[in-house]
């Protein structure tokens, strides 16, 4: 048993590592992001497919079999709040959780989601946070230090208090198989659990533990000289399952009301999106106003994307976008950020798909056109055609947007128009 | 359980299940007050049919229930022709009507669809295209079957893809009961395409505007001359006809009173011999019952209602409007979401009109259209050209409109 921590802080190391160099664009085979448990929610919403239910299923039920472990090895906002502690070597800890404020929140954050609009995640979601300060947005490295500040005076208190993932599988955590429980027999109330609680959830005087905020980094097993914490299923003691009702009703009232007042459109129902239409989006974002209601703003796309020309969010628009203006332009055969996307709010492409999905419209500017035919020799879908002496003409059923043509322009004649709506050419 | 129980019980259970399922066919409730109908051939229809591109909708949506009362009331008078096609409704028009018309005998309607020409780009595509269809309407055959919207653009998919032979094929299997081609294009083209195969109907945009002003008069007669039978699309010229501008909807009052705008468009129609059905796209029930009624108590026009159609036509044109039929096939393909027959129709009214508040109506309405979505956010990439079948010239049009409505902003300062 005393082995669990060090297995599990070994796997937290790996994961994070990976984490780390896929967040950098360096590499990333191992899907990791995938099984991030609220962008996988909004990807359930976005595109109901097989693979992205399979794996919620799969979280769910391991947080059913093990407890919540998500929190200490797969979130690697998590992991780097561990991190912390250990840097900080903080013994500061003591905390009672609030849970009417945690449960308020999770609701209201998950109905706005469930009411079609990401937005409120966005801003407090752990896994945004990660991606977002380790491509250092602004607005992610400044929730990164807050809630690193919060880990100096109260260690984990985000994990336990705020963030509305940690509700979801405390609850779960509430009624899984496998817990972490103090043998009374074995226990001389020395304390040394409770002092090295990340969470502040061991009470080493009533010899108890609350496994709903108990994120399973197993520390106090190690750490017992009496061998007396144990992890598996707990012996001779009911299962509660014990919210107040009233709990119950204020989240299910706060569920359906914010789910429909953004439903609605009475709040969030963003007037800066409205007005901002000629914006490119990357293959698979849909529209402008589906695409920001979905997207999370991690920016691994940012990360991943090799030709530089997907970009994070900025004065033009709140999240992440393509951008012609430095003459990139989106690859033909490159379909990677719909392949890396974890919220499902750039749909997963094939390369074929990609290439026939219209992003926006080339239009060539005949006053400022010098003849030259450089666009008609870069054109990858052949969509322009060029005779001697005359203006290059665009077949508009052809062209997909992708701004080679503008990229290779030497006399800046080409525009790349936003489209209302991606289709299939 | 005994084997022998076992035996009756399921035997009972399966004849009741078959039972049910015979009964679940809607009755038609048959009224006595039936609309005239008209032969030729093997073919015979009722006068006056249901389009299905306008649709009734609700909250975007299509309104079944009100559909559903609509196919009900023209079941029972014996308007049981239904007009469908690929592209409908964003392509659900298909699946609502087939929905729909489940719930009767497939003996007791006429269901006619189209393959979109624009789509077949090989010569599988039509078969597969036509498989899809069948599902979509939960039918097994389609009593009129149409290459859709042969025009200068898709006329050369239509051919090298021999849409024809392959079509004939179905036809042959008996999947398609009578073949046919819905038409967009200028009269010489129809001379070709009639003659060049055995068909046993065309769809023609026939109403008194398209006869007097345009070439309707010259593609019904070719028709005739080739003696083919003649099913009518946009009667009522996408409902320019019933909203016709106040001078022409005056004139009309005055020579026609007992005639509603609509009434006197369709029966201009229907007294053209050649035409065994007119399919008008109705968006709810009042003008379904209205168009039903029309052809229940049908009379034939006489030699004074045309010369009042002459009029009314050369009014209409005199007010310098666009052709368009807000068919909004143009939207489909527009990658800037420009609202086209929205901009077109503003701007329609707005030379259609006497008041004298028309100029700041007009531009009242047009600044509330959604921004991305007018005129000038037009690049001309003459996508639209393509699938245009009225044939205009989309975006020097919105070039006038726009210009227009600037010139008017500037006089009402």
């Amino acid at each position: 048993m005393k082995n669990l921590y060090k297995i599990r802080a070994a796997v937290s190391a790996v994961v994070f590592f990976l984490a780390l160099l896929g967040i950098a664009g360096i590499f990333y085979p191992v899907k990791i992001f995938d099984v991030q448990f609220a962008p996988l929610i909004q990807r359930v919403f976005a595109d109901f497919s097989i693979a992205a239910i399979t794996l919620l299923l799969g979280l769910i039920l391991i947080t059913l079999l093990f407890g919540r472990f998500y929190c200490s090895v797969i979130c690697p906002f998590g992991i780097l709040q561990e991190i912390a502690a250990l840097i900080f070597k903080n013994n500061k800890n003591k905390f009672t959780p609030s849970y009417p404020v945690k449960y308020f929140i999770s609701a209201a954050v998950f109905g706005i989601l469930a009411g079609g609009s990401a937005i409120a995640l966005r801003y407090i979601e752990p896994y945004t946070y990660f991606g977002s300060s380790f491509t250092f947005a602004i607005l992610g490295i400044a929730a990164s230090v807050t809630v690193l500040a919060i880990v100096f005076f109260k260690n984990r208190f985000f994990c336990t208090n705020i963030c509305p993932v940690g509700v979801i599988l405390g609850l779960l955590s509430k009624i899984s198989l496998n817990k972490i429980y103090i043998d009374k027999s074995n226990c001389v109330s020395c304390g040394m659990c409770e002092r090295n609680c990340q969470s502040s959830c061991i009470n080493s005087k009533e010899k108890s533990i609350d496994n709903e905020t108990c994120v399973k980094c197993m520390k106090c097993l190690g750490v017992c000289p009496k061998n007396a914490v144990k992890y598996g299923q707990k012996p001779k003691e009911d299962i509660k399952f014990s919210i107040k009702r009233r709990q119950v009703i204020i989240s299910a009232a706060a569920i359906a009301l914010f789910g429909g007042m953004v439903k609605t459109g009475m709040i969030l129902k963003d007037k800066a999106v409205q007005k901002i239409k000629e914006i490119i989006l990357p293959p698979g974002a849909g529209s402008v106003e589906e695409f920001s209601n979905k997207c999370f703003n991690c920016n691994l796309c940012v990360a991943n994307c090799p030709d530089k020309v997907l970009v994070k969010a900025d004065k033009n628009f709140p999240t992440v976008h393509l951008d012609y203006s430095s003459n990139h332009y989106c690859d033909k055969n490159c379909n990677k950020c719909s392949q890396v996307c974890p919220t499902g709010a750039i749909k997963r492409l094939s390369s074929e798909e990609k290439q026939k999905t219209r992003i926006g419209m080339a239009m060539i500017d005949k006053e400022k056109c010098s003849k030259c035919g450089l666009c008609s020799f870069s054109c990858p879908y052949g969509a322009i055609t060029k005779a001697d002496g005359e203006f290059p003409v665009l077949d508009a059923s052809k062209c997909v947007g992708c701004g080679k043509c503008k990229s290779q322009c030497p006399s800046e004649a080409i525009n790349v128009f936003a489209v209302k709506k991606q289709t299939k050419i | 359980m005994k084997r022998r129980d076992f035996i009756i019980s399921s035997a009972l259970t399966i004849s009741g299940s078959v039972l049910l399922t015979g009964c679940g066919k809607k009755d038609i409730k048959k009224s006595e007050n039936q609309v005239v109908r008209r032969k030729f051939a093997d073919i015979d229809t009722p006068l006056i049919s249901l389009g299905c591109m306008r649709l009734p909708m609700r909250d975007g949506k299509i309104d079944m229930v009100e559909l559903d009362k609509m196919v009900e009331y023209a079941m029972a008078h014996g308007a049981n022709y239904f007009d469908t096609a690929y592209m409908y409704v964003d392509g659900k028009s298909e699946n609502a009507i087939g929905e729909i018309l489940k719930k009767y005998p497939r003996e007791s309607f006429y269901l006619a669809d189209k393959c979109p020409a624009y789509l077949v780009n090989s010569k599988e595509d039509s078969r597969k295209l036509f498989e899809e269809q069948l599902k979509k309407c939960q039918v097994k055959y389609f009593d009129n079957y149409m290459v859709h919207n042969i025009n200068k653009n898709s006329l050369s998919n239509y051919r090298d893809n021999d849409m024809y032979g392959e079509l004939l094929k179905l036809k042959q299997e008996g999947k398609i009961k009578h073949l046919g081609f819905s038409f967009h294009g200028d009269p010489q083209m129809l001379r070709e395409v009639i003659n060049e195969h055995k068909w046993d109907f065309c769809q023609l945009q026939i109403n008194y505007l398209d006869w007097e002003v345009v070439n309707a008069d010259e593609l019904y007669k070719i028709a005739e001359e080739a003696n083919v039978p003649v099913i009518v699309m946009e009667p009522l010229r996408g409902g320019v006809l019933c909203n016709l501008p106040e001078k022409a909807a005056e004139q009309l009052q005055k020579d026609c009173p007992n005639d509603t705008q609509a009434s006197f468009g369709l029966r201009w129609v229907a007294s053209k011999p050649r035409v065994f059905t007119i399919l008008s796209g109705m968006s709810n029930f009042e003008q379904l019952k209205e168009n039903v009624d029309t052809f229940v108590n049908y009379k034939e026009m006489t030699k004074q209602e045309v010369e009042v159609a002459h009029k009314i036509a050369s009014i209409i044109q005199s007010q310098g409007a666009i052709a368009c039929t807000a068919c909004k096939y143009c939207l489909e393909v527009c990658p800037r979401g420009i609202n086209i027959p929205a901009i077109f129709g503003l701007y329609n009214v707005y030379k259609g009109s006497n008041q004298a508040s028309k100029a700041f109506m007009f531009v009242y309405n047009y600044n509330a259209l959604e921004e991305s979505s007018k005129a000038d956010k037009c690049i001309e990439c003459n996508l639209c050209n393509k699938n245009c079948p009225q044939n205009l010239e989309i975006p020097k049009l919105l070039k006038e409109v726009h210009t227009e409505v600037k010139k008017v902003e500037k006089e009402m300062g």
